[in-house]
C-alpha cells in the first residue's frame, strides 16, 4: 500500500468523508490492508479524543463481527477462515463487501468521535 | 550553501528540503522557523535556523516544479536530514499533487519526511489535540496539519520530524 493512498484515506477520515469512492478502484487485498491502517488510525484518534474514557470495546461494538457477517451472507465456511480472510482468492467479492461495510462503520464512528458530519 | 556564508568546518548542519505545489507556502513555513531567509531569483528559498553556535538547520524551499522529476534527489537525499511537503489542506488539486510527489519520493529516497496540510487560520471543526502530534503513515513518514497564520505552529511540525529521527537512533 503506497503512502499516497494511505494519506488519501486518512484525509477523508479527518474530513468526515465516506471512503466509498476510493474503494471502487481497489482490489480486496488492498482494501484489507487499508482497513488495518485505518483501524490503527481510528484507535489513535479515539484515544486522543476520549482520553482515559477511551474503550476499544466500545469501538468494536459499532463494527460487525465476522460471525454476524457470515450469518448474514449464509456462509458455511469455518469462522476462522473469515477472520483470517482465507477466502480472499476464492471469493474476493465477499471479502471486499465485508471490508466496505466495516470501513463505512469505522468512518461513521470516527466522524461521531470528532463531532463532524459524515458525508457520503 | 555559500549564500548564507556557512563555515562548514565549525558548524554541524542538518539540511531539510521543503517542497510542495506552492512556493509562498514553502516560504512561509521556512520564515516561521528561520532567523535568516534568502529568496533567490530562480524561485527557491533558503533559510537558516541556528540551534546553538555549533548546530544549525538549513531549510531549502525548492520551488514549484512539476513533480520535481528533474530535481537531483539522488544527490540530495543521502545528505538531507528529512523533507517537508507543504500544501493547502482544503485544496483537492494541491493534495493530488502532493500525493503523486509522495509516491515518487517513497521510491527515490529513504529519508524521514512529513506532509503538512495548511489550514491557514480556517477554524477546524475537529479539536487541535487530535492532529497536533501528527499521524504516522510509516515509521519514517508523518502527516500533520499546520496553521500558517500561527508562527509557533511550524515548530510543532519540525518537532514531529525530529521525533521521527530520534526514534530511529541506534
Amino acid at each position: 500500500m503506497n503512502s499516497g493512498t494511505q494519506m488519501q484515506f486518512l484525509r477523508y477520515l479527518l474530513m468526515g468523508q465516506s471512503p466509498a469512492t476510493l474503494l471502487d478502484s481497489m482490489d480486496a487485498a488492498d482494501i484489507a490492508q487499508i482497513y488495518d491502517f485505518i483501524w490503527e488510525k481510528a484507535l489513535e484518534i479515539g484515544i486522543r479524543v476520549k482520553g482515559e474514557h477511551f474503550s476499544q470495546a466500545d469501538m468494536l461494538k459499532r463494527l460487525k463481527t465476522a460471525e454476524q457477517y457470515k450469518l448474514e451472507t449464509g456462509c458455511k465456511e469455518p469462522l476462522q477462515r473469515c477472520i483470517a480472510n482465507e477466502c480472499i482468492l476464492l471469493n474476493a467479492d465477499c471479502v471486499r463487501k465485508k471490508y466496505d461495510d466495516q470501513l463505512d462503520r469505522l468512518y461513521r464512528l470516527i466522524a461521531d468521535y470528532l463531532g463532524i458530519e459524515y458525508r457520503m | 550553501m555559500s549564500i548564507l556564508s556557512v563555515q562548514k568546518d565549525t558548524h554541524r548542519i542538518g539540511e531539510i528540503i521543503v517542497a510542495g505545489p506552492s512556493l509562498p507556502l514553502q516560504k512561509r513555513f521556512i520564515t516561521h522557523l528561520c532567523n535568516e531567509v534568502v529568496i533567490t531569483s530562480n524561485s527557491t528559498v533558503f533559510g537558516r535556523s541556528k540551534i546553538t553556535d555549533e548546530l544549525q538547520l538549513f531549510f531549502y524551499g525548492i520551488g514549484e516544479k512539476d513533480l520535481y522529476m528533474d530535481f537531483a534527489w539522488d544527490l540530495v537525499a543521502p545528505k538531507m536530514l528529512g523533507y517537508v511537503l507543504v500544501y493547502n489542506w482544503f485544496e483537492g488539486k494541491d493534495f493530488t499533487s502532493v500525493q503523486q510527489l509522495l509516491n515518487i519520493l517513497s521510491n527515490l529516497v529513504d529519508s524521514h519526511g512529513i506532509v503538512v496540510g495548511d489550514i491557514a487560520g480556517i477554524p477546524m471543526t475537529i479539536d487541535r489535540s487530535v492532529y497536533e502530534s501528527g499521524f504516522s503513515l510509516s515509521s519514517k513518514l508523518y502527516l500533520s496539519l499546520w496553521d500558517s497564520t500561527d508562527k509557533t505552529n511550524a515548530k510543532n511540525v519540525l518537532k514531529i520530524l525530529i521525533d521521527s529521527l530520534i526514534n530511529h537512533l541506534e
